[in-house]
């Protein structure tokens, strides 16, 4: 077998091997049984010529005739293969014997019994009875030799020998023939195979000869080379593009940490120039706090400081403002709503508003309306306005000399309209590489140029967000030191209905050129102020009344509800937090009574959901707590106006007009004001009739300050109560109240540490914290109370403003020992 | 082969000659053995020899062999026959005194000592069935069927076919071949 290295060599010996074995068996057992047959044919035949020889010898043996005897054996002699044979009498007696060659030693008749016979080695031996008339009267004996068994068993090998060698070499040329058909294609396999193992060459495919296995076997391998060449191209095509794939990703890497340095970088900026920025107003408030605070300060020094202060303040405010809206814009929290607006007069008002500016900076504003433009859009006027307002003013701000216009333009797409507003200055411009800049948060077109215009530079990326929340977008075109093109459009919703105006100019939609300054807006009507705040409904009854207002206070929504009952109002002012109940409840209860006129909300927290709650219980518009007094004449005047044209007679909820919500009345208000001749539309907003000179609201202010020094010693008492009483929720409404009232009569001190008492006692601090707190203001109130308005800073250094007086110092360690809050 | 035989044959010859010698001597000396053959002889050619079925009266009747005179035999034949048969008979040995004596038989035989009157015996049993055996020429040319007679010291016998068919008695072939035919 290890001979047989091929597969076929194996076939052969297969073959070979199988056929031998067969035709061997065959074979043997044919030879077997031609033996034995053979055999069986020679006793037969040597007991015929014993039958013969005892027939015939029947009478010699009878007479015992010798020579008789003898002649019938003789006769044997035509038989080559009879050897010997002879005849017994009855008395066992040889009585004749016959040898055909050479004698052999005849048996006596006992050893072999009549009828049978036996082989020897070299004879078969037959011996017969012989019987006359039934009885037995001899035996003959014939031996036979073997001669014929051993020539038929020579034959026999010669012969199968020959048909044994001879089938072999048929089948051997047989399965040399047929086994091509295996050996051919696996040696083919083979040969590819090994082709391919060592030349790696997986490009050859081996041939398939037939559907059988092998046919399978070299589909299967060619199947595998597939896959290996395959796999091959994957991995060469992998190897060469990943150097290239290294690179790119390598390329990305490198922007990305640039980006990322780069807004890390921006953010250190941001927050250098914030604190730069919140620092810069903060100090000019505080400085001029503290001259306010000195004694010697004549009223005009302090009108003036007061400016100062409110114009610093105000610019914090829009700071923080901006600050909130990009972190909600960078949160994804920014929502806009969908009012009715007059586009046009958002513009004109943002222009008036900046006038002054731009007249400070001997710059000539402008408004152009092109076109038809709608009186009222689906929009959200409060961010239409800002967006206008940054860009207006920023416009103005970056432009040294020549003009900034405003262009307004609208068109109707059928489906919606789109108001366009482009703002256009001769400033110093932008280059492109700065454009893509500018709409990033934290950044402006140059860091320098903070130092120089100031701002957060987070105006234009608020008010990109703004026009694509809007349905807009916000595009600029610009060539340094040539100017800036702004242009900005919002999306206005259909305008089926909608009266459009054509030839707007902005005298007539002018509030006045100088109607940015709150003093010279003057009201006319009757407002119910629910506030229960002492010292606000003294603030914002003073700023109302010097308007020209009738002002009614009610302490809470349940006395106010009573007295909308009884008699009529034009206007509501709804504080949000009271006792009793509430301004969330007194409004919803207000609507559900059919009460439809203008109720505006006052509310302290700042947070954009406050807005939407107030708008969801039914109020029709809303102002934060501290209340700007430009910003309040204005809300109110606005509605003032609309509740006049809507309601000429206003009447008492008892009287249950039909609800008519102004807002919801679109139709009647441009009929209005389309029947109104040019220039009256802001009616009620009018110029005051008389201005009033600086000592006479000075005066106004002294009475007002002095009010509410004169109620302080009773806050104390209730201060002191309170605390006593350990009554936390109380306490800390009426120190809500001190910090509103303080800052707005010009008590800064007051204000902040009621806030910090306050921000203790929301926080649930220790109860130390609370009653430092509360020692501390009951401490500055007293020493504020000594005094008269314009002393009250004077026995505390003004230098940093802080609460370290020794007068409060004392009486918080007097007061502490006995307290329990 | 040829020189082989020839020894063979000269072997034979020594040994005939010796055994001639030794039966003469035999023959003399021991008289009631060669009765004794005789009577073997006789009962034989009972057996080879057929008899027509109307030579018995009876199925069951038995075979009858009848001597003539003088027993030759000494009581050798009744020794043989006894408790024997032929052609299915039981044989049964009978001894007459003189042929008209004879009853009915199948076998005569008819002594030497008989001679003088064979013809009258032979011509009793003619035309019946009977086979007569005798011991001298006379008695063949008298009509007997067989005769025993000695030659070369070894019993033969004469078996006159004529006889044989005018007893109506079939001789085997066997008998035949080693019978010497006697013709008249």
């Amino acid at each position: 077998m290890f001979l047989l290295k091929t597969l076929k060599s194996k076939l052969l010996a297969m073959s070979l091997i199988s056929t031998g074995a067969a035709l061997v068996v065959a074979c043997l057992v044919l030879a077997g049984y031609d033996y034995r047959a053979f055999r069986a044919e020679m006793v037969t035949r040597a007991q015929v010529f014993a039958h013969i020889v005892a027939g015939n010898s029947t009478a010699a043996i009878s007479f015992g005739d010798e020579n008789d005897a003898a002649q019938t054996l003789a006769s044997l002699r035509f038989e080559p293969h009879v050897v010997a044979a002879c005849v017994y009498d009855r008395s066992g007696k040889r009585l004749a014997q016959y040898f055909r060659g050479e004698s052999v030693p005849l048996p006596a008749p006992a050893e072999l019994a009549p009828g049978a016979y036996r082989f020897g080695a070299a004879r078969l031996e037959v011996s017969c009875p012989i019987h006359l008339n039934g009885q037995m009267i001899g035996s003959a004996y014939v031996a036979s030799d073997l001669d014929a068994l051993h020539a038929r068993t020579h034959g026999y090998a010669i012969v199968f020998g020959s048909v044994v060698l001879g089938a072999m070499v048929v089948a051997l040329l047989l399965a040399a023939r047929l086994a091509r058909f295996v050996t051919g294609p696996v040696g083919h396999l083979s040969r590819t195979a090994t082709d391919v193992s060592i030349n790696r060459n997986y490009a050859v495919r081996a041939e398939k000869a037939a559907n059988d296995e092998l046919g399978n076997l070299v589909d299967c391998f060619n199947g595998m080379l597939d896959q290996i060449q395959e796999r091959d191209r994957q991995l060469t095509v992998h190897r060469d593009h990943l150097e290239e794939l290294v690179a790119a990703r390598t390329i990305e890497l490198s922007k990305a940490r640039d980006k990322a340095e780069e807004a890390s970088r921006a953010k250190s900026n941001f927050l250098a120039n914030m604190s730069h920025e919140i620092r810069t107003p903060m100090t000019a408030i505080l400085g001029y706090a503290d001259v306010l605070l000195s004694p010697t300060q004549t009223m005009s020094d302090r009108i003036n400081s007061l400016q100062v202060i409110r114009r610093n303040a105000r610019h914090l405010m829009d700071l923080i403002n901006d600050i909130l809206d990009i972190s909600k814009i960078e949160a994804g929290q920014m929502t806009v709503e969908s009012l009715s607006c007059d586009p046009a007069r958002a513009v004109v008002e943002v222009v008036s508003m900046l006038r002054p500016r731009a007249i400070a900076k001997e710059l000539s504003l402008t408004v152009e309306f092109v076109g038809g433009i709608p009186a009222e859009i689906k929009t959200d006027p409060l961010r239409l306005r800002q967006v206008l307002m940054n860009l207006t003013s920023n416009a103005i701000k970056f432009t040294e000399r020549g003009e900034v216009r405003l262009k307004v333009s609208a068109e109707d797409l059928g489906s919606g309209s789109r108001v366009r507003f482009d703002i256009m200055d001769t400033g110093i411009g932008i280059t492109a590489k700065q454009t893509e800049r500018l709409f990033q948060p934290f950044v402006q077109a140059d860091e320098s140029m903070t130092r120089k215009y100031g701002g957060t530079g987070l105006g234009l990326v608020i008010s990109k967000r703004l026009a694509g929340q809007l349905g807009g977008d916000l595009t600029l075109r610009s060539e340094p030191g040539r100017g800036t093109t702004f242009s900005f459009w919002v999306q206005g919703g259909p305008l089926q209905g909608v009266l459009m105006r054509q030839g707007l100019s902005e005298s007539m939609l002018a509030i006045g050129s100088h109607q940015s300054d709150a003093d010279q807006i003057a009201l006319e009507g009757r407002i119910l102020l629910v506030e229960d705040g002492i010292d606000n409904q003294h603030l914002l009854t003073m700023h109302l009344e010097t308007a020209g207002a009738k002002v009614i206070v009610a302490a809470n929504g349940r006395l106010g509800i009573e007295r909308l009952r009884a008699e009529p109002f034009d206007l509501v002012l709804m504080d949000m937090q009271m006792p009793v109940l509430d301004g969330y409840g007194a409004t919803s209860e207000l609507r559900r009574l059919g009460y439809t006129l203008p109720i505006i909300a006052l509310t302290a927290h700042a947070m954009c959901g406050d807005r939407t709650k107030c708008i969801d219980a039914g109020c029709t518009d809303y102002l934060t707590k501290p209340v700007d007094k430009e910003l309040l004449l204005r809300t109110v005047a606005s509605y003032l106006s609309k509740a006049e044209s809507n309601k000429p007679v206003p009447t008492a909820l008892s009287a249950r007009l039909p609800a008519v919500a102004p807002v919801a009345a679109p139709g009647g208000a441009t009929a209005r004001d389309a029947a109104a001749p040019p220039g009256s539309s802001g009616v009620a907003v009018r110029r005051a009739v008389l201005p009033r000179d600086k000592d006479a609201m000075a005066e106004a202010m002294r009475k007002a300050v002095e009010g509410f020094v004169s109620r302080l010693p009773a806050k104390v008492d209730a201060l002191l109560q309170l605390r006593q009483a350990g009554d936390l929720e109380e306490l800390r409404r009426l120190i809500h109240q001190l910090k509103g009232a303080g800052a707005g009569f010009g008590f800064p001190r007051i204000s902040e540490t009621a806030a910090r008492a306050e921000a203790a006692i929301k926080a649930a601090a220790g109860v130390e914290a609370v009653c430092a707190g509360v020692e501390e203001l009951i401490g500055l109130i007293r020493s504020t109370a000594g005094y008269d308005a314009g002393q009250e800073g004077h026995d505390v250094p003004a230098a940093d403003g802080k609460p370290g007086t020794p007068g409060p110092q004392k009486q918080k360690e007097a007061a502490c020992p006995t307290r329990n809050c | 082969m040829s020189c082989r035989r020839r020894t063979t044959w000269c072997r034979t010859a020594v040994t005939i000659t010796a055994l001639m010698l030794a039966l003469g001597r035999w023959c003399r000396s021991d008289e009631p053995s060669l009765a004794r053959v005789e009577a073997a002889f006789v009962y034989n050619f009972t057996q080879f020899v057929e008899w027509p079925a109307d030579a018995f009266a009876t199925k069951d009747a038995p075979f009858v062999v009848a001597i003539v005179g003088e027993d030759p035999f000494a009581g050798a034949l009744d020794q043989a026959m006894a408790g024997k048969q032929a052609n299915g008979h039981p044989i049964v040995v009978k001894h007459f005194a003189s042929a008209d004596r004879i009853e009915s038989c199948q076998l005569l035989f008819v002594p030497a000592a008989q001679d003088a009157a064979v013809g009258a015996i032979l011509a009793n049993a003619a035309n019946r069935p009977i086979l007569t055996v005798g011991q001298t020429d006379a008695f063949m040319r008298g009509g007997g069927a067989i005769r025993l007679l000695v030659e070369d010291g070894h019993m033969r016998f004469q078996l006159s076919p004529d006889a044989m068919d005018a007893a109506k008695l079939k001789a085997s072939a066997k008998l035949m071949k080693l019978a010497r035919i006697y013709r008249k």
